[in-house]
């Protein structure tokens, strides 16, 4: 093996835990998240040799789960989550365990992406909103307006749940 | 709630969807290292396809100076290539017909996770029970005692992968732990070794492990290296059909509220047998 596929294996097995959690916040799913985690990994692997001196290996990757998703989440990848703001308040199909539908997690899910990244990037992984703008490419009083409103928007449906619930 | 209670639901949401087992890093390499191989192709394809339509107008050019469109009419299309060995599972656009993600809610893959738990409520001790239990801790939600059925293949990917997962509490007295049972249809993303599997299965590459033997069958059994990496025992085996099976036992059921058994329900050879138990294969 290269030293080269044996410093992105220890980098994947240390790591990929950490940015399947951020993947699993942003999209809601594990196998999904999994996926984007793959390929943010992959791209990092044909990137490595440019990256792997700047030890920032992390912030790199992560900017890549994240654009990753925000990216598929345009071309409709994403394409189970609901497109309306009305909450359903049907019954759960046979069979559908309620922990897998948790509260937080459907409220984040109808938080429009980019809010939700903001949302993730700031509360999550605890970075600042410099680090976040970075990240998402936007500037920092965008990062601050996008963290309030989806504070705000996910507040408001988790008040709503809690009133069909 | 406040940015602080947003970060306390983050960390729950994480933890209490049950993440599934570590990644696989081989698995990664090996996908990175396809995608390189295929850029290079596309490289590679894109400079001969340069040559070859410069090559082919020449001599088009060169046969049929004044330019009649017969003379570059070429094969006809190829053949479609047909992949055997899919299930006949009807797909829509991205996911099972039936099914909005990976999870099957009903119909016969949904039934196989039904099937399971029942499997796995009716495997435990004497003295141990399966009830169907609600977390104690109002941060959960849900019913302890479930199944899951989901797809872990993509769309047109072979062979198709089906997991089968059965999570049951498991109470003495007033303690409750959990057990775990884990059914995979063929994937050859899963490593061979007994001892790899249960590693795998447990997320943890350095689990101490040994393999037991079953009747022939060989099992591998991996707890955590240290207490401190968690208590859980699995038990890994790997039919001669390609079907695997990992069956977790833990003094606790994680989040629930309730406190932990005083000690696991199975020795391990009882947990090696369980998971070799042919009834766990699903019928296969």
């Amino acid at each position: 093996m290269s030293d080269r596929d044996a410093a992105f294996q220890e980098y994947f097995a240390a790591r990929s835990d950490a940015m399947r959690g951020t993947a699993y916040l942003l999209c809601g799913d594990w196998h999904r998240a999994e996926d984007l985690v793959q390929q943010a990994f992959t791209k990092l692997y044909l990137a490595w040799r440019r990256v792997e001196r700047h030890e920032a290996l992390d912030a790199y990757t992560r900017q890549i789960v994240v654009r990753t998703f925000l990216s598929e989440r345009r071309r409709g990848w994403f394409r189970f989550e609901s497109a309306t703001d009305d909450l359903s308040d049907s019954a759960a199909p046979p069979g559908a365990y309620p922990e897998e539908r948790m509260v937080l997690l459907e409220a984040l899910a109808k938080v429009p992406p980019k809010q939700r990244a903001c949302l993730v990037l700031r509360y999550w992984e605890d970075m600042s909103v410099e680090q976040t703008a970075a990240v998402l490419k936007c500037s920092e009083g965008t990062v601050k307006s996008q963290a309030a409103r989806g504070l705000q928007t996910l507040r408001g449906l988790l008040s709503q749940q809690e009133r069909v619930r | 709630m406040n940015e602080e209670d947003l970060k306390r639901a983050f960390q729950d949401v994480v933890v209490a969807s049950s993440p599934p087992p570590a990644m696989d890093p081989g698995v990664a390499l090996d996908r990175a290292h396809k995608a390189r191989s295929k850029r290079r192709a596309s490289v590679t394809g894109a400079v001969v396809a340069v040559l070859v339509v410069g090559v082919g107008l020449g001599s088009a050019f060169a046969l049929n100076p004044r330019g009649t469109k017969d003379a570059l009419i070429g094969a006809g299309p190829s053949s479609s290539s047909s992949k055997p060995g899919l299930p006949d599972t009807q797909w829509g656009d991205e996911w099972p017909v039936g099914q909005s993600d990976r999870t099957a809610t009903n119909g016969p893959q949904a039934d196989r996770g039904t099937q399971l738990l029942e499997l796995a409520k009716a495997s435990l001790p004497a003295g141990y029970e399966a009830p169907d239990l609600k977390y104690l801790d109002t941060a959960m939600h849900g019913g302890m005692l479930r199944a899951q059925a989901q797809v872990s293949s993509n769309k047109g990917e072979s062979p198709e992968v089906w997991l089968y997962t059965a999570y049951v509490p498991v109470r003495k007295g007033e303690k409750v732990g959990q057990l775990t049972v884990n059914v995979s249809t063929p994937d050859p993303r899963l490593p061979t070794d007994p001892c790899a599997l249960a590693k795998r299965m447990q997320g943890q590459d350095k689990a101490e492990c040994k393999v037991v033997e079953v009747a022939g069958k060989g099992v591998g059994v991996a707890s955590p290296a240290s207490p401190d990496l968690g208590t859980g025992m699995s038990a890994s085996y790997r039919a001669p059909n390609g079907w695997t099976v990992t069956v977790t036992q833990e003094d606790e059921y994680r989040y629930s509220g309730y406190p932990a058994l005083d000690q696991q329900p199975f020795l391990m050879p009882q947990l090696a047998a369980l998971a070799a138990d042919p009834k766990f294969l699903l019928g296969s």
